[in-house]
């Protein structure tokens, strides 16, 4: 079930409905309806795979058990690592077995010898790399003493399988999730209001602007030895917005979603194409991902305390393996590298942390220096997100010679006017409310009432206008 | 809760009554529309005895009207540029479901894209959103997944689409003008060509082709069969070699239940004066084709 589908849009009413007027009162009830329909909305992707679902949460709720129940450190450890091996073999079979035989193959093939690729016919289920890393943020939170094992099984499985955040994130912490669904929740009006505008907007991100971007992105990408060096910078352009737009949209539609049920997330996105530097990029892009492997794999390698070269590996091995995380194919590894080493100046000049406010804070426009210093960082994103997107390095590296063309100077084929003037209007509205949590959050709150509601049937009517057939999200694949 | 709900409903009630007014829109846009012949056949005025269905090659190589006055027979040309052999299945299910059956169907198949998967061939939406107004259109489009059944019932935004807003009226272009007997021949050539008459290989990939496609493709046949309709499929001369495989193919999928015109070669077909782009013929070269063509057809219907 898709966030932008009718059946979505069926669902969440009915289930919105028995949760405060039927479970309200009974904060067992609330949680137990808050799992079924949550199964249920894993189901209706695919039932079969609800069964890896349910299997990976009663692991790390046992390992867990078991983990505080033991005081000998070796009992700890083999829980520990037990867990750790079956959740990253399902996600090593799932996601990265065909990767690692095919390249295998390669390899042997290129020493002359032929061979068979040991491939699989295996579908990826969706979801499994976030519910996975939800699931060993737990077991290594109780392992490293963190927190406590959680004995309620039905609130552990709502903090691993609540469906907005169930297919693509936010990556949740135990910490910051398992005391909200302890706690009895009151239906909070200001709340409910917010979480209803914050699926608005990720709605017209998602439909209005991502899935419109798809198409031409689809069109130049598909066919990048037919194009122009301006339509493949223009593709490239496109494709920007397009997984801006889908993801940060997604995750607006999730986090409003679950402030219905009076549950807050944690943030997803922070206006990340308004960074000045890199480092900020990646503050403020994917950031429960990006905090992740902040603590549970920088820090724990040694983080930045172990003088400038380990800073540097560690760097360097958080970028490849976020690059990695995101699909079996080197194009991602690549994308990884190349954030890694726009990073790198900043690591070794230790100016990482020089951007860490909202830029032009309270100001209406930035400074020049500012300005030039996002443009920067905008250009170079762009850049790496071809990588992102090709099928292979050798279309991404022939979509880069194809841009440095003589024809960069011509026309692009592509240009959609419409589409630009939408994109135009999505980022203005993005930099007025760049101090939010989310651009609509306090965007013409001060309006009178009629005013805001016309510009909100605007946005309803332009999601409409646009909507066609029901497109996945991006981040589904991962 | 009870102020959520309430001002919930009012809102949802405001949206309803100003969903209404885009009535307008999904009533006019197609008036405005330049090229009729969709709309002719959902109006059950395209009762004719032979009919061409195809795509550009179509359009622009068989000059219906051409074929009207040899074979003395009401002929219209319902071939869409970049249409594939779905959008043809879904003309020809039209056409018979809002009009009398035609006797002949003169199916254009395209050498080699008929049932391979491509780019430039696809199923024409955008040919059907300014006629939403008919429930036919409207069902097919929620068929296709294009629209949702409850939505578009509840709501005229859901129906219409971005293009219904464009009132402005359309007019052809030189590249596409639509005759009275519905074919688009074209008058010139394409600028910026280099000429090369390329060679056949002699392959055509089955494996390859897109199983939706092979059953519109089957569909057609089908149709034809259950409505007493005489199909001929018709190949179309390229400034490059013919593939013998795809004929082939073709052959074997039609089998008895159709027969197929394959052109013969002759200087005009090797001749870039008589071509648009490599895929097309210009309006000297349809006319030969069509001379052509009406000759085997006087035998056949």
């Amino acid at each position: 079930m898709l966030f932008n589908s009718v059946n979505f849009a069926i669902f969440l009413p009915i289930v919105f409905f028995i949760y405060w007027f039927i479970a309200g009162k009974n904060l067992k009830f609330q949680n137990i309806l808050l799992l079924v329909s949550s199964y249920f909305f894993y189901a209706c992707w695919d039932w079969r795979f609800l069964f890896l679902l349910v299997f990976s949460t009663l692991l790390d709720y046992y390992t867990g058990l078991k983990m505080s129940q033991n005081e000998d450190q070796g009992k700890r450890k083999f829980w520990f690592w037990l867990s750790i091996f079956i959740n990253l073999g399902f996600l090593g079979v799932f996601k990265y077995y065909n990767f690692f035989a095919e390249s295998l193959t390669d390899m042997i093939s290129s020493f002359g010898l032929q061979v068979n690729p040991w491939t699989l016919k295996i579908i990826l289920p969706v979801g499994i790399s976030f519910y996975t890393f939800h699931g060993l943020s737990y077991v290594i939170d109780i392992y490293k003493g963190r927190i406590k094992a959680e004995r309620d099984f039905i609130d552990y499985s709502v903090f691993v399988s609540f469906f907005p955040l169930l297919v693509a994130g936010p990556i949740e912490r135990a910490t910051h999730l398992l005391p909200q669904i302890q706690r009895k929740r009151q239906f909070n009006y200001g709340s409910a209001v917010d979480g209803l505008r914050q699926i608005l907007w990720g709605l017209f991100k998602k439909i209005v602007i991502a899935d419109q971007c798809a198409i031409y992105v689809n069109l130049i990408f598909n066919n990048v030895e037919d194009q122009s060096g301006s339509t493949l910078l223009l593709g490239a352009l496109y494709f920007t917005f397009q997984i801006y737009c889908d993801f940060s949209g997604y995750s607006d539609i999730a986090l409003g979603t679950s402030r219905l049920f009076g549950i807050e997330l944690l943030r997803n996105f922070a206006f990340p194409y308004f960074s000045r530097d890199i480092a900020e990029f990646w503050r403020r892009w994917h950031i429960s991902l990006s905090s992740w492997f902040k603590d549970y794999l920088y820090i724990p390698l040694g983080g930045s305390s172990g003088g400038m070269w380990m800073k540097i590996r560690n760097t360097v091995i958080i970028f490849l393996v976020s690059g990695f995380w995101h699909g079996a194919n080197w194009t991602f590894i690549v994308w990884g590298l190349l954030n890694a080493l726009y990073i790198m100046p900043s690591i070794i000049f230790e100016t990482n942390r020089k951007n860490l406010g909202i830029v032009a804070e309270g100001k209406w426009v930035p400074n020049v220096r500012d300005a030039f210093s996002i443009l920067i960082t905008f250009g170079l994103t762009v850049f790496a997100w071809i990588f992102f997107r090709s099928a292979s390095i050798g279309q991404a590296f022939d979509y880069v010679s194809g841009i440095f063309s003589r024809s960069l100077l011509s026309f692009p084929s592509q240009f959609s006017p419409v589409l630009w003037l939408l994109i135009f209007i999505m980022m203005l509205i993005e930099w007025v409310g760049r101090e939010n949590q989310y651009a609509l959050q306090n965007f013409g709150l001060k309006w009178a009432r009629p005013i805001r509601y016309s510009f909100y049937i605007v946005l309803i009517t332009a999601i409409f206008l646009f909507s066609s057939q029901e497109q996945e999200f991006i981040y589904f694949q991962f | 809760m009870k102020r959520f709900i309430a001002n919930l409903l009012l809102f949802a009630i405001l949206f309803f009554i100003y969903d209404k007014a885009f009535i307008f829109f999904k009533e006019y846009s197609a008036d405005k529309e330049i090229d009729k012949r969709l709309e002719l056949v959902l109006q059950g005025k395209m009762n004719k005895e032979i009919i061409v269905l195809g795509s550009s090659r179509g359009a622009n190589a068989v000059i219906a009207g051409d074929l009207q006055k040899i074979l003395g027979k009401s002929t219209y040309n319902l071939s869409y540029p970049a249409s594939d052999v779905e959008f043809h299945e879904f003309l020809l299910r039209t056409l018979v479901k809002f009009n009398k059956p035609p006797k002949t169907l003169l199916l254009v198949v395209d050498d080699p894209f008929q049932l391979l998967p491509t780019n430039t061939q696809v199923f024409r939406y955008e040919r059907l959103y300014p006629l939403v107004k008919y429930d036919h259109i409207n069902q097919e489009l929620i068929d296709k997944g294009q629209k949702n059944a409850l939505l578009s019932k509840l709501f005229v935004l859901h129906r219409i689409n971005k293009t219904n807003l464009n009132l402005r009226q359309k007019y052809f272009t030189p590249e596409a003008t639509v005759l009275a007997c519905g074919s688009m021949p074209i008058s010139f050539q394409k600028s910026g060509r280099k000429w090369f008459y390329e060679k056949t290989d002699g392959v055509y990939p089955i494996a390859d082709e897109t199983s939706a496609k092979v059953e519109a493709f089957n569909k057609i046949i089908s149709i034809c069969e259950n409505t007493g309709i005489k199909l001929i499929l018709i190949t179309v001369p390229n400034f490059r070699e013919s593939n013998p495989s795809f004929v082939e193919r073709m052959k074997t999928l039609v089998n008895e239940r159709g027969s197929l015109y394959e052109f013969k070669y002759n200087s005009i077909y090797l001749d870039s004066n008589y071509f648009y782009d490599e895929s097309h013929l210009n309006n000297k070269g349809a006319e030969i084709f069509t001379d052509e063509l009406a000759t085997y057809l006087k035998d056949k219907i």
